[in-house]
C-alpha cells in the first residue's frame, strides 16, 4: 500500500494506517526535532506530542505533501518546547552538546563505518549542533529543513507557515552565521572536515 | 570612490544571493551574472567556497539514532467500528426495549388490578385467605331471591335480579356462572327442584343447616357460629359467609338483606332457602368447579415478568453507561 492509502486509511480511524506513517516518518520527524531542539528528551517529547497532533487532526489533511504538513506540526511541537525550555531553563543537554568533551549521544552509525570515522563524524556533529544553538529558531528550523531534511523551499515555507521569500531569506543569513561559526571551529573539526581539506 | 561603492555593493550583493545560487533558484540570467563574477573575485569565490563547504558540512552530520518507536497505541478501524459501537449500540437497544416492555407490563398489571376489578385491595385478599369463597356469590343471591319470593308467597317465581344491583361492583362473571343451576324458576326447571328440598318444608330444611355447615368444614367458621345467634343475625352471617368474598361490596350486600329481614317466620324461611342453596351448591358440581376470580395470589407471573424487566433494564444500562465513559 502506498501512502496515500494509508493517509485515507488513517483518516477512517484506522489506528494500524497512521502508526504504518509514523514508521515511515517518525526518523525524520525525531531528526529534525533533535537538530532545532538540541538535546534528545525535548526532541522525544516533541516527535510524541506531534505525532499525538497529526493522529488528532489527520482528518484536517487536505492533501499536498504529507511530509511537509507533518513537519508543520513538529515545528509547531519545537516552538512549544523551546518556550517551554526558556520559561524553566535548567541544565538541559544543550550544555552537554556545547561540552567539546561531551559529543552528541546516540548517533547513528553507517554500516561500513569505522570507528575512527564515526568518532570524527560525531565530533563534527557535535560541532554542528553547536553552531545550530547560536541561530535564532526561525533560521534553525529553516536550515533544519531545507539542508538536513532536504525540503524544497515551497515545502520548507508550507512546513514553517510562512511564503518563499522568507525562506530565502532566513535560510540565507542562517547559512552565512553558521559558516562564520564553522570557520572560527574549524580548528576543532578533524582535518578530514576542514575548509581546504580535499575530501569535505 | 564610485567604482570601489559599485563593487561592494556587487559583492553584497553577490553574498545575498549566493545561498539561491548554490540551491539554483536563481533565474537564467541572474545566475550566469553571478558566476561571472565568482570567475572574477576572488573574495566573493572565497565566500561561495566557504558556504559550499558548510552546507557539505551540515549534510554530512551524522544523525541521531531513534531512541524508541514512536507508533501511537491507538485501535485498529476494526476494532473502533466492531466492538466498541455494536457493543454499545446493542446495549442502548436492549435498555430502551427492556424500558418499554416494563412499562408496556406495568400498565397491564395496573389495568388488570384496578380497570378489571379482580382485586380491589389486600384487605379483601386476605379476608379470601381467612374465608374461602368456596360458594359463589350466586346461590347467594338466589338465595336472597328465593327468601324475597318466600315473604310473598303469591307471587310467582322470577329469575334472579338482585344479582344485577351487585354485577357492576362484584366479580361479575363467577357470580353470574352458577345462576342457571342454582336458581333454577319452578316452571322452568322441575328437575333440579325435585331434588332439592322444597321451600315447604322447613323443618327438614332447618335441620338440614348444621349439615350444610358440617359440609362446609372449617372453613365455614363464620356459619358454624352462627347456629347459636338469633336466626336473623344467622342468616345474615351465613348469607355474608357464602357471599364473601368477590368483592368488598358483595359483603355489604348481604348484610344490608340481612337486616332488612325482620326476626320473624320470614327470617326462618329466608334460612331455608339458604340452606336451601347452600345444599345445593355443595350438591351441584359447576360452582365448585368454578375458580374464585378473587383468588389471585401475590406473586402473579405479571410481576415475575416486571423484576425480570427491572433486572434487565438495570443492567443495560448499567452497561450503555460504562461503555460511554469508556468512548
Amino acid at each position: 500500500m502506498d501512502e496515500q492509502t494509508f493517509i485515507r486509511a488513517a483518516q477512517k480511524g484506522d489506528g494500524a494506517a497512521f502508526n504504518q506513517l509514523v514508521r515511515g516518518y517518525q526518523h525524520q520527524v525525531y531528526r529534525t526535532a533533535y537538530r532545532v531542539l538540541g538535546d534528545a528528551a525535548s526532541a522525544q517529547d516533541a516527535t510524541q506530542d506531534a505525532f499525538i497532533a497529526a493522529y488528532k487532526h489527520i482528518r484536517a489533511f487536505r492533501g499536498g505533501s504529507f511530509k511537509a504538513w507533518l513537519l508543520r506540526i513538529v515545528t509547531n511541537a519545537c516552538y512549544d518546547q523551546l518556550r517551554v525550555k526558556q520559561r524553566r531553563p535548567s541544565a538541559s543537554l544543550d550544555a552537554m552538546l556545547l561540552d567539546p568533551d561531551n559529543p552528541a549521544p546516540g548517533l547513528e552509525r553507517a554500516a561500513s563505518e569505522s570507528p575512527q570515522d564515526f568518532a570524527e563524524r560525531q565530533e563534527l556533529g557535535a560541532t554542528i549542533q553547536r553552531g545550530l544553538a547560536i541561530l535564532p529558531h526561525d533560521q534553525r528550523m529553516t536550515l533544519a529543513l531545507v539542508d538536513i531534511e532536504g525540503l524544497s523551499y515551497d515545502e520548507a515555507a508550507d512546513a514553517l507557515s510562512t511564503n518563499v521569500g522568507t525562506v530565502k531569506s532566513r535560510l540565507s543569513r542562517a547559512r552565512a552565521a553558521l559558516r562564520d561559526f564553522l570557520v572560527q571551529q574549524q580548528e576543532l573539526l578533524p582535518a578530514r572536515y576542514r575548509l581546504n581539506s580535499e575530501k569535505v | 570612490m564610485v567604482e570601489r561603492n559599485n563593487s561592494a555593493n556587487t559583492h553584497a550583493g553577490v553574498e545575498a544571493r549566493l545561498s539561491e545560487y548554490l540551491d539554483h533558484r536563481l533565474a537564467a540570467h541572474e545566475h550566469a551574472r553571478i558566476e561571472q563574477h565568482l570567475r572574477e573575485c576572488a573574495e566573493c569565490r572565497a565566500s561561495y567556497e566557504s558556504l559550499r563547504w558548510t552546507i557539505a558540512l551540515v549534510k554530512q552530520a551524522p544523525a541521531p539514532a531513534l531512541p524508541r518507536a514512536f507508533t501511537l497505541p491507538v485501535p485498529t478501524v476494526a476494532q473502533r467500528a466492531a466492538r466498541p459501537s455494536l457493543a454499545f449500540g446493542f446495549a442502548q437497544f436492549a435498555t430502551v426495549l427492556a424500558t418499554l416492555l416494563l412499562l408496556a407490563v406495568i400498565g397491564v398489571d395496573l389495568i388488570t388490578q384496578f380497570g378489571g376489578g379482580t382485586i380491589a385491595s389486600a384487605p379483601s385478599v386476605a379476608k379470601q385467605f381467612a374465608a374461602p369463597a368456596t360458594a359463589p356469590a350466586a346461590p347467594t343471591t338466589a338465595a336472597r331471591d328465593q327468601a324475597a319470593e318466600a315473604a310473598k308467597p303469591a307471587q310467582a317465581p322470577k329469575p334472579a335480579e338482585p344479582t344485577k344491583p351487585a354485577a357492576p361492583t362484584a366479580a361479575p362473571k363467577p357470580t353470574m356462572a352458577p345462576q342457571p343451576t342454582a336458581v333454577p324458576p319452578a316452571a322452568a326447571l322441575p328437575a333440579p327442584m325435585s331434588v332439592l328440598p322444597t321451600p315447604t318444608a322447613p323443618r327438614t330444611v332447618v335441620g338440614a343447616l348444621p349439615e350444610t355447615t358440617e359440609t362446609k368444614g372449617a372453613t365455614d367458621t363464620t356459619t358454624a357460629k352462627s347456629s347459636s345467634a338469633t336466626p336473623a343475625f344467622r342468616a345474615g352471617l351465613a348469607i355474608t359467609a357464602t357471599a364473601t368474598l368477590p368483592a368488598p361490596t358483595a359483603t355489604l350486600a348481604p348484610t344490608s338483606t340481612a337486616t332488612s329481614v325482620p326476626p320473624t317466620a320470614t327470617a326462618l324461611t329466608s334460612l331455608t332457602i339458604v340452606a336451601q342453596a347452600r345444599a345445593e351448591a355443595t350438591r351441584a358440581p359447576a360452582p365448585t368447579q368454578v375458580p374464585p376470580a378473587t383468588a389471585q395470589p401475590l406473586v402473579t407471573p405479571l410481576r415475575v415478568i416486571e423484576v425480570g424487566l427491572l433486572i434487565l433494564v438495570v443492567f443495560f444500562g448499567a452497561t450503555v453507561v460504562m461503555l460511554w465513559r469508556r468512548k
